[in-house]
């Protein structure tokens, strides 16, 4: 899979802000200083800086607190981005490594945790300038594979298990809140995409619309279809000036494509089921779906469906294959109590 | 702002059921520039009169089932190029005109057309040709004897060392000649370099897949090496079995095409290994020196049962495997909420 | 269904055309051996007709009588008892086959004799229920027709693409394809026979909702 985070990773982090940026700061008797506080302060100050984890949109105090009770041996720093364009997480940690790696400190400390990584995707094949091995002392791990690499980030430090992973930028927002009192409003947004002139990672405020986004980067051409998200798993933008980019708002990308009607139809070349990394059977999935035999799906076990979108992308025909797992695996939770319990 | 709705993901890879189609097209040309330098012009002309006939079958049949023909499908020329290589070049025009006609109109539309065809159409009109006309598919021109066009054709047609080797005889060809298919046999199908290099590109373009092929290439050479028809060492007997007819051939086009074989990996090689042993048992005890086709058309009617039954050993297989994998994620779930 | 079946002249009319339309080869899937392996000229799906309706007929009319007049012989004697009729019939029906060819009911094989065993499947085919003698001759009647016209036309196109014939005379063209005489090429020509089938009558369908309409908007 084309990469295409040149040339948004290698550019500068740009702030933009709107004018309120510098004075969000929250009122505190705690210390700033790292090695005054005691774990619990340092949770007490995520949560009041209301720091939310970009992976998943969970509140980083939550995570802090769970991971505290687990007892985790480490802590890993999420800067994985393995869908292409997006490099929202790999740029602010190069560009803030300090920052970055003052947050991962400040993790380990609240956790207890004894080892700290970052985790990047290792198949980037288009950089120009190369990852570090080291960051501010802090092992740099590369995760190798195919695209849905993120999911398998366990897997990588089995040997360390329990492991804490939390995104890199709400650690630097953990940073910030520790040394300047500081809430979380900005977040960082990878715009790119080929109709973006200058695409480029920006330092966003909270509440910024989509159009203000873009149009700080410029746009080259009419994009045909905005997506909020990554490639992959993003959601199309129906309005542009309505939508707001959020804390875990990774991307806004904008693409233009031919409209050409297609109408290719499913040849079974089986590309799909080769690629798919839970190993299971898109083809049939899809089939089965279409002539609505429902009661096929259970065998065929759509439950275990990452929802990585890889089936659609490799589908030769250009069919919808995910979106019809995904509404079909939606429609079935609904319908019922609920499918394997280990459908991660 | 934007009519429809538009569903990740949002970046397609440029592959497309045209491109492959067309990767294939583009791998069977050389084959008809080998057929042209043994027969003459004679083989481009049953070619373009095998596509013609398919193109034309096939939109009529489109219509037929009250849609429109749609120009980026390739399907049909596939199937009307591939008829022609496995036959003679002497044969009359009426028979590939019958074979890619009978392909598409009685064996892939019926079944519901592009992608929903349970057998090879290829495969079935030669089949129907070879079972209609044994005599005109099964005696061959010599090659480097460039055939016209129209009008007379010489009247000296040979068997192939498919032939002897039914009828238990050594065939008395040379090993090179054997290797650059330069003997009496299928017009487009004998040149084994030709074929590899065919092979290879449309391996490299990732148009088909490896599994069935080499898994049908191996069993047959397996059983030509352990049980030789003929009095020659075994290796000897190996290359006189594979080289001698449309096998190779069937065993990368006709095997391979993506409709009709399976869609896993192992059971494609099991699905290779049947066609494999269908073929050789076909050999060894049917009627026909070319049994490629028929046994593809056996084979192809396990294709959804190969499927489901193997997914029966990969949901153990997720279970043993995955399920510890999933057993950790979900830990990691429970950790994150 | 059954108070739907009246008696009377209209309503056996009605029931023929039914018995017609629901044809036993095409829709039911019956007495596929036969067609298939048979009736691969005209001539020989003739005979195979004229085998079928001699014992095909008798045989449920008996069973329908049996089932109004004797109603105390139980279904499995009946059964036999029709089987037994059917298999003697097939004696008269050697002899009506014989004008067509010299010995075509024997160079036909078992599939002729075998016809007779048919009239079991009909009996036997789901949904049917023992009835008054008449409609259960006007149903066999039906039936035999549906059955003669799949065989015919089955018949027909294979003798056509196999032979070049009709009815034994040449048709003036020289291409041919013995494969049609093949049993595939049976099935082949009794699935685009079905198809066929079913598409007209979905075109009849059509065209009778169409001139409903248009008497209901009249009115």
């Amino acid at each position: 899979m084309e990469q295409y985070k040149e040339p948004a990773i290698n550019r500068p982090l740009r702030e933009f802000v709107n004018s309120n940026y510098p004075g969000m700061l929250f009122e505190s008797s705690l210390s700033t200083e790292e090695d005054e506080l005691e774990p619990q302060e340092i949770i007490r100050l995520a949560e009041l800086a209301g720091i939310v984890d970009e992976r998943d949109g969970e509140p980083l105090y939550r995570k802090l607190q769970k991971a505290a009770q687990q007892q985790v041996r480490v802590v890993v720093a999420d800067a994985i981005d393995d869908e292409p364009y997006v490099s929202s997480q790999i740029n602010p940690m190069l560009k803030c490594a300090p920052q970055a790696a003052g947050g991962l400190r400040l993790a380990m400390k609240a956790t207890g945790a004894g080892k700290v990584y970052f985790a990047v995707y290792k198949n980037i094949t288009d950089l120009v300038h190369r990852i570090p091995k080291t960051l501010e002392g802090v092992t740099v791990k590369r995760i190798r594979g195919r695209y849905p690499a993120e999911f398998r980030t366990t897997d990588d430090f089995a040997k360390e298990a329990p492991l804490a992973l939390i995104g890199v930028c709400a650690l630097i927002h953990l940073y910030r809140a520790v040394k300047e009192h500081r809430i979380q409003s900005s977040c960082f947004v990878t715009v790119a995409g080929n109709c973006v002139a200058n695409p480029m990672n920006l330092e966003a405020s909270v509440g910024m619309t989509v159009d203000q986004l873009l149009e700080r980067c410029g746009l080259a051409d009419d994009p045909g279809r905005i997506i909020i998200g990554g490639p992959m798993t993003g959601v199309a933008c129906q309005d542009p000036s309505a939508t707001v980019v959020g804390p875990a708002t990774r991307a806004v990308l904008a693409f233009k494509e031919d409209v050409k009607e297609r109408r290719y139809q499913c040849i079974g070349c089986g590309k799909c089921v080769d690629c798919c990394p839970e190993n299971l059977t898109p083809f049939y999935i899809n089939k089965y779906i279409e002539r609505g035999r429902m009661e096929m799906l259970d065998f065929y076990e759509i439950d275990r469906c990452i929802g990585c979108g890889t089936c659609s992308y490799v589908c030769p025909a250009k069919l919808d294959v995910a979106a019809n797992i995904k509404a079909a695996k939606a429609a079935r939770q609904k319908n019922s109590t609920g499918g394997l319990p280990d459908a991660g | 702002m934007q009519a429809k709705e538009l569903k990740a993901p949002h970046i397609r890879l440029k592959d497309s059921a045209r491109s492959t189609m067309l990767d294939v097209l583009i791998a069977l040309l050389p084959l008809y520039f080998m057929a042209t330098y043994f027969y003459g012009a004679r083989a481009l002309a049953l070619g373009g009169v095998s596509l013609l006939s398919a193109v034309a079958a096939d939109v009529i049949c489109v219509f037929l089932s009250g849609r429109r023909p749609n120009p980026r499908d390739f399907s049909a020329l596939v199937t009307g190029l591939l008829i022609p290589l496995m036959l003679p070049a002497s044969v009359p025009y009426y028979v590939p005109v019958t074979a890619a006609v009978f392909a598409i109109a009685v064996v892939k539309h019926p079944f519901g057309g592009v992608g929903q065809n349970i057998f090879n159409p290829a495969a079935g009109g030669f089949a129907f040709v070879s079972v209609c006309w044994p005599s005109l598919v099964f005696s061959y021109p010599q090659p480097m004897f460039s055939l016209p066009i129209t009008g007379e054709l010489p009247a000296r047609l040979a068997e192939s060392p498919a032939h002897a080797l039914m009828l238990g005889a050594v065939p008395t060809i040379d090993k090179l000649d054997l290797m650059l298919g330069k003997f009496a046999g299928p017009m487009g199908v004998t040149n084994i370099l030709v074929l590899a290099t065919c092979f290879l590109y449309l391996l490299f373009r990732r148009a088909i897949n490896w599994q069935a092929p080499a898994a049908f290439l191996g069993m047959t050479a397996a059983i030509a090496y352990l049980f030789p028809r003929i009095p020659v060492s075994r290796s000897e007997s190996v290359a006189f079995e594979l080289l001698s007819g449309t096998l190779v051939f069937a065993g990368i086009f006709l095997l391979s095409d993506p409709v009709t074989s399976p869609k896993r990996g192992l059971s494609r090689f099991v699905y290779g290994a049947l066609a494999g042993a269908a073929t050789m048992l076909l050999r060894y005890y049917g009627g026909f020196e070319q049994t490629a086709a028929f046994a593809l058309l056996l084979v192809n009617s396990f294709t959804l049962l190969l499927d489901h039954e193997l997914e029966r050993l990969f949901r153990i297989v997720r279970r043993a495997v995955l399920g510890f994998r999933a057993y950790r994620r979900n830990q990691r779930i429970i950790k994150k909420v | 269904m059954a108070s739907e079946r009246t008696a009377g002249t209209s309503g056996l009319l009605k029931r023929f055309k039914q018995a017609l339309g629901e044809n036993p080869v095409l829709l039911g899937g019956l007495a596929l051996a036969p067609v298939v392996m048979v009736s691969t000229t005209v001539k020989n799906a003739v005979a195979l007709i004229i085998v079928m309706a001699c014992t095909l007929i008798p045989a449920m009319v008996l069973e329908a009588l049996l089932a109004k007049y004797a109603p105390k012989v139980p279904d499995f004697a009946r059964m036999s008892i029709c089987a037994l009729v059917a298999a003697a019939m097939l004696m008269p029906a050697k002899m009506a086959v014989a004008p067509l060819a010299q010995n075509i009911f024997d160079s036909l094989g078992m599939y002729l004799a075998l016809t007779g065993v048919s009239a079991l499947m009909f009996l036997h085919s789901p949904g049917r229920q023992p009835e008054e003698p008449l409609p259960a001759a006007v149903d066999a009647v039906g039936g035999v027709l549906g059955f003669a016209l799949a065989a015919l036309a089955v018949g027909a196109v294979r003798e056509v693409f196999s032979l070049g014939t009709l009815w034994g005379s040449p048709m003036g063209f020289t291409l041919k394809f013995p494969a049609a005489a093949m049993p595939f090429a049976g099935f082949f020509a009794v699935a685009f026979a079905a198809a066929a089938w079913n598409g007209l009558s979905a075109l009849t369908r059509k065209i009778a909702g169409r001139g409903a309409k248009r008497k209901g908007a009249v009115r």
